[in-house]
């Protein structure tokens, strides 16, 4: 079983066409990440004024800057993040290939409603990107060194927060 | 594991009775595709006023033209894919109109902020996988084969708005 980590993106702000969250496999890094599953969750009680917006999952080229976020490890017993591997919300990425597309209400949710708002409150609905299907035969999406996944605002707005969590495997190959 | 593909057709306009999205595998392509996942999803941010209307996913024997969709390869180490493969939104497509793997009603309606319609519904990748080959123990995905194609068709009469749709799939040599 390859060692599994969680990158947990909370409360990240949102911003005109923005890397929401960024995972960079560095040169030099010796490892192969593997990106098994992106989720997008609501998770804001401050009443906003939310809108319709756009994210999109993507391959990057470089990415640079940002809030690190370090990524929590399924069993402690596995190895650190190589320094190589940047976790960052906020930075500067260099991105293309859209894996996914997908609208967003960054209104705020509330208690015992039910609306898209709301939905974007469970997990089990907001897995935006799933390579983690027990199919054999599909590859996830795989990180070299030099590569990266860039989950991005791609519309503008500034209202709100999101919390996003990928979950990702760290291999020698 | 097979070299395995993402295709994206981002914001493709519907027309009636049209091919919205093609893959098509071409004589001499020396690979065997399957595909494995689709998933609609409703991206529509402008108010346009869309009516209720339907796609269906047939085997296709013939496909020309098109716009090219936005590949991505799982592994950059993977082969890129032959000239003979076609992936492309809004072909001339030549299918058999009962020859279906699908057939999934849809609202060409766009989606608003803090209510939930069927249209809001459509922008949720988790319910809007229309075609899952993925875990289904002793079940095959579509294959195609050289000079087969898969044709996503829109086979309602409306010209308003559109549809992205991902196709995920597999190429081996056999």
């Amino acid at each position: 079983m390859a060692q599994t980590y969680v990158a947990a993106f909370v409360g990240v702000t949102f911003g005109n066409n923005k890397s929401m969250a960024g995972i960079f496999n560095g040169s030099g890094s010796g490892r192969v990440l593997r990106v098994k599953r992106v989720y997008v969750l609501n998770n804001q009680t401050t009443p906003v004024t939310g809108v319709l917006t756009m994210f999109e999952v993507r391959r990057s080229t470089a990415q640079s800057g940002g809030t690190s976020v370090t990524p929590t490890k399924h069993d402690t017993a596995s190895e650190n993040m190589p320094a190589q591997v940047l976790t960052a919300h906020g930075a500067t990425v260099t991105s293309s290939g859209v894996l996914r597309r997908f609208a967003w209400s960054n209104d705020e949710p509330t208690a015992s409603t039910s609306t898209w708002d709301e939905f974007e409150c469970v997990p089990t609905f907001m897995c935006m990107f799933d390579a983690a299907t027990g199919d054999t035969d599909l590859e996830p999406l795989v990180l070299r060194e030099g590569e990266g996944v860039d989950v991005r605002h791609t519309l503008t707005s500034t209202v709100g927060v999101v919390d996003i969590i990928i979950e990702f495997t760290l291999a020698n190959t | 594991m097979a070299a395995t593909y993402h295709a994206a057709f981002l914001g493709v306009s519907v027309a009636p009775n049209a091919c919205v999205a093609g893959i098509f595998n071409g004589s001499g392509s020396g690979k065997v595709l399957r595909i494995k996942r689709i998933i609609f999803l409703n991206t529509q941010s402008a108010a346009i006023g869309g009516t209720l209307t339907a796609f269906e996913a047939r085997r296709s024997t013939a496909q020309s033209g098109g716009s090219p969709a936005d590949i991505t390869k799982m592994d950059t180490n993977s082969a890129n894919l032959p000239a003979q493969v076609q992936v492309v939104s809004g072909p001339t497509a030549t299918s058999v109109p009962g020859l279906r793997f699908f057939r999934v009603p849809w609202s060409m309606d766009e989606i608003n902020v803090s209510i939930l319609a069927i249209d809001e519904i459509q922008a949720i990748p988790f319910f809007n996988i229309v075609f899952n080959a993925c875990r289904r123990g002793g079940r095959k995905p579509i294959v195609l084969r050289e000079g087969e194609g898969l044709d996503i068709r829109h086979i309602g009469n409306t010209s308003t708005g559109s549809v992205c749709i991902f196709i995920e799939f597999t190429s081996a040599g056999t």
